[in-house]
Order: structure tokens, then C-alpha cells, then sequence
């Protein structure tokens, strides 16, 4: 039986964070994959797709999502040179694999970001929220930008070991 | 760069680079090409794809609410309420433009916007469905698609400015147009600042830049061309296959120059039916005077048209159609196309281009203008529909083994061709599919209720 417009809606709620994820991968800019995430959203719906479960529902939306934002960039920038399609859809076979297993991974990242120090989160603020390069935020914060890619590196470990553990803590 | 084996510290850093875009083109390759062929380096990067979009999320909602949204149970219903309030919103404007679509597409011009694709409108703005006035368009950005009820379409690709002066004739004074003429009957004229086009039953395009002049290509049939500020004008058959130009610097009425399929690209599937696809699909134009099986990719697949209008007598025995939209079926009904209807076909083919054993999947969708009434995947029932809907002049026997594989299959050396799968949205213009390919090649014949 094919999926109601409100058990869809669900699926896009459940699933935002984790399809945005994917979307930023293709976009590599936040923002333009939330706007083709809401864009692919409003598609699935208004053109009443017959989706007979949740996955044919997220591989579906993860094909066309790509596929409009390289349309989106291509539009914009004359050319797209993100990920080829060969590597993303090795990613989206991933993702489809093992989609249930990160369902809640964001919440729990979310928490660890809240636990980190202000220094470093003012550091991933300026590289993922507002956008900055690394050279960027060497120049602002007067440091070498060998030396500003080794600390990002050293939070993305913690974060990553950071919700390893409550992830164990939460199978305990 | 920094990648060491299976190291994780360094593989941080250079995603870390590749995202800041500081890497070198042979750099990005190989970051890529590993990313292609580790599967532990993939888990790493959507680690921290996740851990960017957590981040991002954590600061907005500091921002919009000072502190952290949950993802409780108890929390997801004025959520999703509230979420849903935009989606009904949009149905009720899609109702209302289904309503005005119906009630104005029979108006008196004969001539409507059939489909636009991310048009920008300069001035005076046309929405699908509405019917076009006597007067000056100028397309920004995008292309569209018009029908005449004298049996023509027209393709527009922006940036253009145009006129119609009737219902059988458009001027065109910049940008690239596209037409198709349905009917031995049917009838158009495109004019252009120094060339007059006719069709004779034909597919053709013009380009007009007013730096170098007018581009015209045929396609299909014939058509006639007349210079207009030539003192040597006259008229000029031209035929499928060529292209010349209207030289504004040059004393000659017209200049024969290499076939030119290129220009017209992007109205091609547009005026063949295709109102959007994938990136991988890539669109077979005529006339180039090459075989068939040179159109080989091992990331993108064909889609040629074929037989248009074609009257089909008996049913034909398909494996999709409206009441069975998943393929495979397991249950293996007896599918059919209904007999007395017209129709139109196309051939959507993955033919990678080595040889060597090795499984190369692709998936994506696309958009018929028409309802599609029936997919043959089969290879048995693909090759008894050849003569009926193929296009004559391929010879469709080069092809073995054409259809999709309904089942996994077990190819040696421990691997495994996972079964094609196709489906068929309810409005029945999207077909969904994902296809796998060993050493042979995937193809299938989608047919759909005809255009005219």
C-alpha cells in the first residue's frame, strides 16, 4: 500500500537532518542542500508519488535530490565539480544500508557539540555555520592555517569519539 | 596529501582541505578515487557530513531559540502540523491551477504553454496552461515548449525574445527555437531577421545571434529557407542531416556548414516529449549518420525516440503498464498495451563502454510529456515490437540480449547482478529506474499514449 501524504511528511521529518547530511555532500554548502532538500519535499508531495515503503521513499528522494542540486550548481556556476555520480551513489547504496543505524546520529552529535569547550566551538561555528575557509579563519584568528586544519581535525576526532561512547552508553 | 593507508587523523585532514577546495586536481582525484574503492574511508566521510550538519543545526537553534531542538515523540506533533501547513497550502494553489489550466487551454490563438523548465519570464510572464497573445515574449533564462492546435510544437530556449504573428508563425529575433510537426498536414514558419523557414513536414531548429546571424539545422524531413535582405535570395530545400548559416558579413544567401546538433541540444528532448530527466540521461539526436552502438557510456545511458503516432492494432505484451507499475513483478502477470490507440516510443539503453567483466549500476528517472502506457523489458518482447514501434532505420539485430534482468543474477567470481527495477509513478508521466550491468547492456522500449 502506497505511503499517505502524512506518513511522507513524517518520513521528511524523521529523515531531514540525515537527507540534509547527505545533501550538503553533493552541494558542499549547507544551505543550498536545505533548499533542495524543502524543494524535493514539496515534489515528492505535489506530484503524489506512489512510495510503497519509507526506503523506496528515501531512495528515491536521495537520486532526485542529487540530481536537482548538480542541475541547481550547474544553473549557477556553468559547471559542477562536486563528487562524481559513481561515488554518490556508492554513498547513497551506504546511506540506504544503514540508514536506520544513523537515524539518531545527529541528535547525539548535537549533544556533544553542546559539551565542547567555547574556543572550540567558536571554531567549528565559523567553519560550518558561517561558511569560512580554513584560510579564512587562520587570518581572522592570527594563526597558521597548518595549525587551524589540525585542530579542526583533532575536534572532528573528539566529536566522533564523543558520540561512539554515548552511542555505546545507549546499547547499555 | 596526507593520505596514509587506513589512517584516520589524515584522512580528517584532507577532507578538511578538499571542503576549503585547496587541493590540486590530481589530489581531488585520488581523494575521490579512494573514496570509490574504501568503503571505511566512505563511513568516515559521512561521519563527518553528519557531524557538519549537526553542527550547523546546533547553532541555528541557538540562534532562533537559544537552545537545542529534541527529536522527542512528544514534540513531533506540532511539528509535523505545523510543517505540513506550506504542502497544503501548495495543493490548494495546484487546485486552482489545474482549474484555470483547464478552463483557458482551448482559447483562440490555438497556441499554449505546454511545459516550462525554470523559465524566467522578462515583462509580460506565461504559465503552463495559458494561452499565448499576439505579442513580444522575452525569455530570460529556461526553456519551454508550446502547442498549436494546427499540430506543431515549439521549443524555446532562452535567452530569447520572440513574437508570435499567428498561430502558424513566430518570429524569432534572438535565442534558439525548435520545431516539430506532428501531422502531413501541420504547418510553420519561423521568420528571423534575414531568414524565412518553412517546414514540410520536419523537425528543424534556428539559432539566431545578432553578431553572427542565423543557424539553421534539420533534423527530420525537409524544410524550405529563404534568405530575406539577399539580393541573390531564393529558395533553398534543405534536408535532415544539414545545417547552414545566414552570415550576416558574407554576400552568400546561405553558407553550408558541418552538421550542427549541438545548438539545439538542450530542445531536443524537450520537443521530443522528455519534460525533464536525470543528469546520466543523455538524448540521441538524428542525423548524425552514426551507428547506434557508438552511443556508449559506463555512467550515463541513451534515450532515442523512435516510431511517433504510431497506430497500434493489436495489444502488445509489455512488463509495466498502469495496473502493474513495479518492475520486476513477482507475481508475473500477463501485462498488455491496449490495442487500437496511437502511440508514441522511445528506447532508454545503458551501454557501458568496456567490455571487461565488472558490474556498473545507474539510476535516476524521466519525465514524459504523455502518460506512459507501457514498458517492454523483456528481451523476447522487446524484439517482437521492433518492427511495430523501432525506428527504421537502426538495425536493432546488432543488439543480443537487450532486456532487464528480473532476478539476481550469480556472475562469477563471487559477485552478484542485482536485478533492474523500474518504477511507474500514479500520473503515470515519471518512470523510476536503477539498472545493473555486467558485460552485456541494458535496454528497454518505454511507450507512451502519443503527443497528437
Amino acid at each position: 500500500m502506497a505511503l499517505t501524504t502524512e506518513s511522507i511528511a513524517e518520513v521528511f521529518l524523521s529523515h531531514r537532518l540525515g537527507l540534509t547530511a547527505y545533501l550538503s555532500m553533493v552541494t558542499q554548502n549547507h544551505h543550498l542542500a536545505e533548499d533542495v532538500f524543502q524543494e524535493t519535499c514539496v515534489k515528492a508531495l505535489g506530484k503524489k508519488e506512489s512510495f510503497e515503503s519509507t526506503q523506496h521513499l528515501l531512495n528515491w528522494f536521495r537520486v532526485a535530490a542529487r540530481n536537482r542540486a548538480i542541475d541547481l550548481i550547474r544553473s549557477r556556476d556553468g559547471k559542477y565539480q562536486g563528487l562524481s555520480a559513481k561515488v554518490l551513489e556508492l554513498f547513497e547504496q551506504d546511506l540506504a544500508d544503514h540508514q536506520e543505524e544513523r537515524k539518531h546520529l545527529i541528535r547525539l552529535l548535537m549533544d556533544c557539540v553542546s559539551e565542547s569547550t567555547p574556543r572550540n566551538r567558536e571554531l567549528i561555528r565559523l567553519k560550518y555555520f558561517e561558511g569560512w575557509s580554513g584560510e579564512q579563519i587562520s587570518q581572522k584568528l592570527n594563526r597558521k592555517i597548518d595549525s587551524i586544519y589540525q585542530a579542526m581535525s583533532r575536534l572532528h576526532k573528539a566529536l566522533h569519539l564523543c558520540v561512539s561512547e554515548k552511542q555505546k552508553k545507549a546499547v547499555l | 596529501m596526507n593520505i596514509s593507508g587506513n589512517n584516520h587523523d589524515a584522512f580528517i585532514l584532507d577532507y578538511l582541505r578538499w571542503k576549503d577546495a585547496a587541493m590540486s586536481q590530481e589530489e581531488g582525484s585520488e581523494f575521490e578515487a579512494q573514496l570509490s574503492s574504501d568503503p571505511q574511508k566512505r563511513q568516515w566521510f559521512l561521519d563527518l557530513q553528519y557531524q557538519e550538519t549537526a553542527i550547523t543545526e546546533y547553532f541555528r537553534n541557538n540562534a532562533i531559540g537559544g537552545k537545542t531542538v529534541k527529536f522527542d515523540a512528544t514534540e513531533r506533533k506540532p511539528r509535523l502540523a505545523k510543517w505540513l501547513w506550506p504542502i497544503a497550502a501548495l495543493f490548494v494553489v495546484s487546485l486552482v491551477g489545474m482549474w484555470i489550466k483547464n478552463d483557458v487551454k482551448d482559447l483562440p490563438t490555438g497556441i499554449t504553454l505546454e511545459h516550462a523548465d525554470t523559465a524566467i519570464w522578462e515583462g509580460k510572464k506565461i504559465r503552463e496552461g495559458d494561452p499565448v497573445e499576439l505579442r513580444e515574449y522575452r525569455l530570460a533564462a529556461g526553456s519551454v515548449r508550446f502547442r498549436t492546435d494546427k499540430g506543431a510544437t515549439i521549443s524555446i530556449g532562452g535567452p530569447a525574445h520572440f513574437r508570435y504573428e499567428s498561430p502558424t508563425q513566430l518570429i524569432l529575433e534572438t535565442g534558439r527555437a525548435m520545431a516539430k510537426m506532428h501531422q502531413k498536414y501541420s504547418e510553420f514558419t519561423i521568420l528571423t531577421k534575414d531568414l524565412k523557414v518553412t517546414d514540410l513536414g520536419t523537425v528543424f531548429g534556428v539559432s539566431v545571434d545578432p553578431s553572427e546571424g542565423t543557424l539553421l539545422s534539420v533534423f527530420e524531413g525537409k524544410v524550405e529557407a529563404k534568405p530575406s535582405k539577399s539580393e541573390k535570395s531564393g529558395v533553398h530545400l534543405i534536408t535532415e542531416g544539414n545545417s547552414m548559416i545566414r552570415d550576416l558579413d558574407s554576400d552568400k544567401a546561405l553558407l553550408d556548414i558541418p552538421y550542427n546538433t549541438t545548438e539545439f541540444e538542450d530542445l531536443w528532448p524537450l520537443t521530443m516529449g522528455i519534460d525533464d530527466a536525470s543528469n546520466q540521461v543523455r538524448f540521441v539526436l538524428p542525423g548524425a549518420n552514426e551507428n547506434l552502438s557508438t552511443f556508449r557510456s559506463d555512467d550515463n545511458l541513451f534515450l532515442l525516440p523512435e516510431k511517433r503516432g504510431q497506430f497500434i492494432t493489436e495489444k502488445l505484451s509489455a512488463d509495466l503498464n498502469e495496473e502493474h507499475p513495479v518492475f520486476p513483478n513477482n507475481k508475473n502477470p500477463n501485462i498488455f498495451i491496449s490495442a487500437n490507440q496511437k502511440v508514441d516510443s522511445y528506447m532508454l539503453y545503458f551501454n557501458p563502454v568496456s567490455d571487461e567483466a565488472g558490474i556498473r549500476k545507474i539510476s535516476g528517472e524521466i519525465e514524459f510529456a504523455m502518460p506512459v502506457i507501457g514498458v517492454i523489458a523483456i528481451n523476447s518482447k522487446i524484439k517482437g515490437s521492433d518492427n511495430l514501434l523501432g525506428d527504421p532505420t537502426i538495425n536493432y539485430a546488432e543488439f543480443n540480449n537487450r532486456g532487464l534482468e528480473s532476478q539476481d543474477l550469480d556472475v562469477g567470481e563471487g559477485k552478484t547482478l542485482a536485478r533492474d527495477e523500474l518504477i511507474l509513478s500514479p500520473d503515470r508521466t515519471r518512470l523510476y529506474f536503477r539498472m545493473q550491468v555486467g558485460v552485456l547492456h541494458d535496454y528497454i522500449r518505454i511507450v507512451t499514449e502519443s503527443s497528437y
